[in-house]
């Protein structure tokens, strides 16, 4: 290979769902891209894998939630196959043979918790309205890039008074319970409007989900909202399955990007980046090979794009010491069952539409909260929290005909054990998990064909996601928005020229947004252009 | 002469003392009501063995904060120095630690245990007393309703706007970044052992049910930090006072100021007109008229109990109702013959407080336990010995050791406090002892006050110290709630001042002397517009 078809506009260093996104934006906007995949296949987190013959599991992510509408306009990725089928319901199984299913069907919804509270059945759809008005509120910033806190350039002050003009929008009631959604716990805010423990425990998990933190922890309340935010998109609900698998998003993201004259190269593992004069040129891979470019960007974590990627002298260690300082502890995993039948629950019999949501194994508020307990000290817990799909049962074409998938999801489980190393503990884990459910749904271990068990430590090693942090990084007020991931370069930028970071490390964040992507894609075509 | 007053003052607490005194300067004609034979309230002495003034052990030390000497004409040069008077011990698996304000002292200790930490210390505090000040300005504030600030405050934000500004991107990310993280993360962040990070949680776990790793715990180090209410470390300008000495200054300044004062006088219920409160029943029958009335008691008895509660809107109500305050701290105080060594650690002087802790997952286990309705097996203890610093407390050769525990529920799951007391000491006793060898040699008596002992002896609604949980989500606008902004109270002339209001609880009676500064301006502008 001669030397200029080694050279680039811009590399794209991992192929994940926002690397792909950030790669087709550059390659639309007329640059020459290169993406360099570690693995054998694209979309890191958010991939499908037959990891058993004729099984195809989304391994990691395995719901979409929140893929921004205007990537997938720009991107025209319906098109390139993506299709997303909602989920229609919630279902939460309890040990004394109860439960509760929350559907779309808001009257189907009133019935149920009503069979629980009337008065909580009744608050239900007002507490929706309310989250959906502040949703209304965030959102916009899930599209922009954080302003900075001191600069006094026209644009920055515009997008600071933007704010605060929508602050000032909204009605007094609105700004109370924005303040509180903001420093409260999730089950403290839940507790303003519910009296029903299950419903309380069921709805407060999506305040903790990749993060390490516990229902009951301040600040938990504010990620409540991001369930209602794909609400308000429009195309589709907050969650949904991808057809083919998470990785059909990827695909389809990579499909785009390719039409558009990107180029893909997997297993090419970068090993460093390339500095010449304090300016990032480049990147080395694991095999040796070298490519340079005008721009890197990253869509790695920030810990492995700061501390392993560049060398100690590459950065001033101040900005290390931030770096250091930036959360990533991993604190779930994933059990992925290839099923010979879809097994019944004691709480709802039968192989009903309950099924075809996700199903969340969160009895009540104290068994929650007691899992985080025993995870705080280095143990996973003992009964999880796991939320559980079976995407066959929607589209049947990833598995074998008459044989099903079950994908669980499983908080908490710390990456760093106090006793034991996960490679010896793996199997331990995911019969914790198996028996968990079992308990609920006791015909699934006799339907249990294979078993794939995900831990914090397979999910740095494998998918190369520092400390097992599905998210890049905690959802935590202090690591969001213009702190995300160091306050001072929130927007999209480091300290070193040439480098720019476009994965869920940056803003917004992790899930299967493509918003990081979008907005790193915006920045580099920004000072390119200077 | 009448017995209408401007101003009736409810609890003679460290609020309604400093409120009183403001009032009166400000030529109010001011009736103070305590209920009880002594003031002070949480950090006032009581005689709990005879002879002996002890401290309920609540607060190791209270400050006259600067702003407070100056609104009540009490100089600072009033209050009578103690060496070592903000210096804790930390007791931690056998080994002890003398954190002293003095960072050059400090340094020098925790270079025993780790050259790395000893070098990070000044830089920490550097940071944490610009953060601390810079949230001191915000405690100054009358919250304002509906977050619609007035002109006043306007001019204070904007101040205060530019001072953040002035700090940097970096440092008021740093800043701001610190009010929602867990303590453990900001000092674990800096230091490799967990010293500092000990001295640290204590405070910004109190009476809040959070733990060193509870998010929000760094915007309680920073509040403890800038009131200087607890031995964190941070100069600041105020003077230390003693337990109880700071509230007897106070009595004295009222009186001085021509306050008209009333102990051992309860009020059993306010007199309401209406929308109106028009005065005070007391438990004699006896109702006094005042055309305004400060309560700082908490939130649930100034607008449920005493009030009664016809008048309540439902939204307040509902307020009120998820307003956190159940308490989780008992005091267990011990007679002994001879003083415990373990303050002496490190110093000639005796330190204000020892604090016996597990380390932060010590901490942390203590408060699983609370969330549980459970006491923990080995709760995080703070020791204060006040007869150390003033022998003339006690008669010779007795000294009283006070312990406050954490993390001990108002309402346990399993039994009652009653069949606990004894069990308590036990337990505290056995922590004691493993800081200090011979110390159950030396104990002759024991006294137990749990939450609801404390509930009925302060007057304290679930016998919480603070008069409701300090979390960033009962804080500012929140705190009591946003019905409440600016100290007044849906009832025309009732306003609250005390610690269940902005800025919270340890706050050297600056939420009575908001109050009272709120009230003076409203009463200004109601003569201007009488006029």
């Amino acid at each position: 290979m001669g030397k200029p078809t080694n050279s680039y506009d811009v590399i794209v260093v991992g192929g994940g769902h926002n690397g792909l996104v950030h790669a087709a934006y550059l390659a639309k906007a007329g640059l020459r891209v290169l993406v360099l995949e570690r693995r054998h296949v694209l979309g890191g987190a958010a991939v499908t894998e037959e990891v058993f013959p004729g099984f195809h599991f989304s391994v990691c992510s395995y719901v979409v939630s929140l893929l921004r509408p205007d990537i997938i306009r720009d991107l025209d990725l319906s098109r390139h196959g993506l299709e997303i089928m909602p989920l229609d319901c919630s279902f939460t199984p309890m040990l004394d043979g109860n439960s509760l299913a929350r559907w779309g069907d808001s009257a189907k919804t009133f019935r149920e918790i009503a069979r629980h509270s009337r008065k909580d059945a009744e608050v239900y759809p007002r507490f929706g309205a309310v989250l959906g008005e502040l949703a209304r509120f965030f959102k916009p910033t899930l599209d922009e890039s954080p302003p900075s806190l001191t600069s006094l350039r026209p644009s920055n002050l515009q997008q600071l008074l933007g704010f605060g003009k929508r602050v000032q929008n909204l009605s007094e009631s609105l700004r109370v319970d924005q303040a509180r959604l903001m420093t409260m716990s999730a089950v403290d805010f839940l507790d303003r409007w519910f009296e029903t423990d299950v419903l309380k425990a069921t709805m407060s998990v999506s305040g903790i989900i990749g993060t390490f933190l516990g229902i009951r922890s301040p600040g938990t309340a504010y990620v409540l909202l991001h369930h209602y935010m794909g609400e308000i998109d429009g195309n589709f609900r907050a969650w949904g399955f991808a057809r083919g698998g998470t990785g059909g998003v990827s695909n389809a993201i990579a499909s785009a990007a390719r039409s558009l004259g990107a180029e893909i190269k997997t297993e090419a593992g970068v090993e460093r980046f390339l500095v010449r004069n304090g300016k990032v040129c480049g990147a080395v891979l694991e095999n040796g090979d070298e490519y340079t470019a005008r721009v890197v960007s990253s869509g790695v974590d920030p810990h492995r794009t700061f501390l392993k990627l560049l060398e100690e002298k590459d950065l001033d260690s101040e900005f290390r010491a931030k770096v250091k300082g930036y959360k990533l502890r991993g604190s779930s995993g994933k059990v992925n069952l290839a099923l010979d039948r879809v097994p019944e629950f004691v709480s709802r019999p039968g192989v009903g539409p309950h099924l075809r949501g996700d199903i969340a194994i969160a009895p009540s508020v104290e068994y929650l909260e007691k899992a985080y307990d025993q995870a705080k000290y280095g143990e996973p817990s003992s009964r999880p929290y796991c939320n559980i799909v079976i995407p066959t049962l929607t589209d049947p074409t990833v598995a074998p005909p008459g044989k099903h998938i079950m994908s669980v999801f499983v908080q908490y489980a710390p990456f760093d054990l106090k006793e034991g190393h996960w490679e010896d503990r793996r199997e331990e884990w995911g019969d914790t998990v198996v028996d968990t459910i079992a308990e609920h749904a006791p015909g699934l271990k006799e339907s249990i064909l294979h078993r794939q068990v995900v831990t914090p430590w397979d999910l740095e090693k494998e998918f190369g996601l520092t400390e097992g942090n599905i998210f890049h990084g905690e959802i935590t007020p202090e690591q969001l928005y213009t702190f995300r991931p160091v306050a001072g370069f929130a927007r999209y930028r480091t300290p070193l020229r040439g480098l720019y970071l476009c994965g869920s490390g940056a803003h917004p964040g992790g899930g299967i947004m493509g918003a990081p992507g979008r907005l790193a894609a915006e920045a580099v075509l920004q000072d390119l252009s200077k | 002469m009448t017995n209408r007053y401007d101003v009736i003052v409810v609890g003679g607490g460290l609020n309604g003392l400093v409120a009183s005194v403001v009032l009166a300067r400000s030529s109010q004609r001011v009736l103070l009501l305590e209920r009880r034979e002594v003031f002070g309230g949480s950090v006032g002495m009581e005689e709990l063995f005879p002879g002996c003034g002890t401290s309920l052990g609540l607060s190791p030390y209270t400050t006259l904060l600067p702003e407070v000497a100056d609104a009540t004409g009490v100089p600072l040069s009033a209050v009578r120095p103690v060496e070592g008077m903000r210096d804790v011990v930390v007791c931690h698996q056998g080994q002890r630690l003398r954190y002293s304000p003095d960072v050059a002292k400090t340094r020098g200790e925790l270079q025993k245990h780790s050259e790395a930490d000893a070098k990070a210390l000044p830089g920490f505090i550097d940071h944490f007393r610009t953060y601390a000040e810079l949230l001191r300005t915000v405690l100054n504030l009358s919250p304002p309703t509906d977050l619609r600030p007035d002109r006043q405050d306007l001019w204070t934000l904007l101040r205060l706007g530019f001072r953040m500004r002035g700090l940097g991107e970096e440092s008021l990310a740093e800043f701001l970044r610190t009010l929602p993280r867990p303590c453990h993360d900001v000092t674990q962040d800096r230091f490799e052992t967990e010293w500092v990070g000990m001295v640290m949680a204590a405070p910004a776990m109190a009476h809040a049910n959070l733990a060193p790793r509870s998010p929000g715990t760094g915007f309680r180090m920073l509040h403890s930090l800038s009131l200087g209410q607890e031995p964190g470390g941070v100069p600041h300008p105020g003077a230390v006072c003693r337990p109880g000495e700071l509230s007897l200054l106070m009595v004295e300044a009222a009186r001085a100021r021509g306050v008209e004062i009333r102990s051992g006088t309860e009020v059993e219920r306010f007199a309401v007109e209406g929308d109106r409160v028009t005065g005070v029943t007391l438990a004699g029958g006896e109702t006094l008229l005042a055309d305004r009335v400060l309560s700082t008691l908490d939130p649930k008895q100034s607008l449920e109990r005493l009030p009664g509660t016809d008048w309540l809107s439902p939204g307040l109500a509902e307020e009120l109702k998820h307003y956190r305050c159940q308490g989780d701290t008992a005091t267990v105080h011990f007679l002994v013959d001879r003083a415990p060594r373990l303050l002496l650690e490190g110093g000639p002087t005796p330190a204000a407080h020892a604090l016996i802790a597990d380390g932060l997952d010590g901490m942390e286990r203590s408060n699983d336990a609370f969330k549980y309705g459970k006491i923990a097996e080995r709760p995080v203890i703070q020791l204060t010995v006040p007869t150390q610093h003033d022998p003339t407390g006690a008669p010779e050769g007795r000294h009283v050791v006070s312990a406050r525990v954490e993390s001990a529920p108002y309402q346990l799951t399993e039994g009652s406090w009653d069949d606990s007391r004894e069990r308590l000491a036990d337990t505290v006793a056995a922590g004691i002892q493993e800081a200090e060898p011979d110390f159950s040699s030396t104990v002759l008596e024991r006294k137990v006050l749990s939450p609801a002992d404390l509930e009925q002896k302060l007057g304290l609604t679930g016998g919480h110290l603070h008069h409701g949980e300090l979390t960033l989500d009962q804080f500012f606008v929140l705190r009591p709630n946003p019905l409440c902004a600016r100290y007044r109270t849906p009832l025309q002339g009732l306003y609250l001042g005390g610690s269940g209001t902005h800025p919270g609880g340890a706050n050297g009676g600056l939420a009575g002397l908001n109050a009272a500064r709120q009230m003076a301006r409203d009463a200004k502008k109601s003569r201007a517009k009488g006029a």
